[in-house]
């Protein structure tokens, strides 16, 4: 499915600095949306087997117009890219394997529209590169490091429209307030690839859709893409999901008094139909550290950048060290200069009960105790926070294909 | 007397617990990228009612 130069017959690419493609051989510039993919797609016909209604006008809202793709397999993760025009894969975008096998030549399902990236290559690694050096616990190799993959890739996603209503009760102790809400979705975008996760789909957006432009194949060449594997009945379920999701937010930011562990019932009702199936840009860009790929990716419309970093503990304990050196001396210097420190030196030197007859009574006891609970809450609360972002970053480093490996797998349905 | 001990060393714990919380937040902000998006352009004509305020027929 390659397009040539129509004045040197050499391989066109899509250019996101151009919005066009261009010739690498003649420099030529041509409007993807001047040649068109006639020869690229066929019709689908259905089986005669008897299928159940509902399935039959899922399947048919998909089925329809095909194109011709290449798909290479990585053996070593079981990931699959469509790689469009003549270039060959040579690494696993995923894992960042060498072991790519192109696997077939197949058709598949043509999409309604298309994002064409609008960020160049070079714009998305200088704004990871933007990120990592601004970075202050990145380790000094990572600053440095060159990416080993830099692809764009167009991940597939259905659109879904219709209306979405709730209605919802929320409790403040005897104080009950019911509210009704209701909304319309327009293109409300769900992946309909497993290849990324959801939590990292989420982080790419927005995509602004109003930009989307009816498909060609032409859009493609340079870019890699990713198959679609996810079915309407799958699809849809994701949609209701993000569209309460939004829905809920938009209801909390709207009545602000109440909050979401004030709500006791939720009656939620919505139709929402798919519209349309579109291609999203997004740039993969992959490093490497003692053969772990660490994977960003770049929202190819608006540079987004998504993913995370190995963290550089020894600067983390120096910091916490040194914030509660300062932070404690700091507070050693008040209580001196209050007065206060002479009776707590008083206290450690076994002088208590004069003191104590001078300051203290029982109602003391009881302070000292609620004091230490708010200080052991803080620090509990710290502990917590840490632990929490530590097992984020390590988590969502290999988010990106640990979804997509543990579903060849067969672990993830 | 020992309120003031415990005043003492209950600063100094929760020193520690700013500490890690500080250190914490800065760590996520220079390692971790791309928070999930607060723009829904795809929601229109949102319409949220307080049931009691409803005018009756």
């Amino acid at each position: 499915m390659a397009k040539n130069c129509p004045g040197c017959g050499a391989p066109l690419e899509y250019d996101p600095g151009f919005d066009a493609l261009v010739c690498g051989s003649c420099g030529n510039i041509v409007d993807p949306q001047s040649l068109p993919d006639a020869q690229d797609f066929y019709l689908n016909y259905d089986s005669d087997e008897p299928v159940d209604l509902e399935d039959t006008l899922e399947e048919e809202e998909l089925s329809g117009e095909t194109y011709d793709c290449h798909i290479y397999t990585c053996s070593q993760c079981g990931g699959e890219v469509i790689v469009s025009g003549t270039e060959a894969s040579t690494k696993c975008i995923y894992c960042g394997s060498t072991a790519v096998v192109f696997n077939r030549i197949a058709k598949e399902q043509r999409p309604d529209y298309i994002v064409p990236f609008k960020i160049t290559k070079e714009e998305a690694l200088t704004n990871v590169k933007r990120k990592l050096i601004a970075g202050l616990f990145v380790p000094k190799y990572f600053k440095k490091a060159e990416p080993t993959v830099v692809r764009g890739i167009y991940v597939p996603y259905f659109l879904y429209q219709g209306w979405y209503k709730d209605t919802q009760r929320f409790q403040v102790g005897d104080n009950a307030k019911i509210y009704d809400g209701e909304c319309e979705f327009v293109d409300l975008p769900v992946e309909a690839c497993r290849a990324l996760a959801d939590q990292t789909s989420a982080q790419l957006d927005p995509f602004h859709l109003n930009e989307k432009v009816p498909f060609e194949s032409s859009y493609l060449m340079g870019f890699y893409s990713n198959i679609q594997d996810l079915d309407l009945k799958h699809a849809k379920g994701q949609a209701q999901i993000r569209a309460r999701a939004i829905f809920d937010k938009a209801m909390l930011d709207q009545i602000r008094n109440m909050k979401s562990s004030n709500r006791v019932t939720s009656v939620p009702t919505s139709e929402l139909a798919f519209s349309s199936y579109a291609l999203l840009p997004v740039w993969f860009i992959s490093f490497e550290k003692n053969g772990t790929p660490y994977t960003f990716l770049v929202n190819g419309q608006t540079g987004k950048v998504v993913g995370t970093v190995p963290w550089n503990r020894a600067l983390a304990a120096i910091m916490v060290g040194g914030f509660f050196l300062a932070m404690a001396a700091l507070t050693t210097f008040i209580f001196i200069q209050s007065g206060l420190l002479p009776a707590v030196h008083d206290f450690f030197l076994g002088r208590s009960s004069r003191v104590m007859n001078r300051y203290g009574d029982n109602s003391e006891a009881m302070a000292s105790i609620g004091l230490l609970s708010a200080a052991g809450g803080l620090f509990g609360y710290g502990v917590a926070k840490f632990k929490k972002v530590v097992r984020n970053l390590n988590l969502s480093r290999s988010v990106v294909t640990f979804i997509f490996s543990k579903k060849r797998q067969g672990d993830v349905k | 007397m020992i309120l003031i001990v415990v005043g003492y060393a209950a600063a100094i714990i929760a020193c520690a617990g700013l500490a890690l919380l500080f250190v914490a937040n800065i760590l996520r902000m220079s390692n971790s990228y791309g928070s999930e998006s607060e723009d829904h352009s795809c929601m229109k004509r949102f319409k949220c009612m307080d049931v009691d305020q409803r005018p009756r027929l």
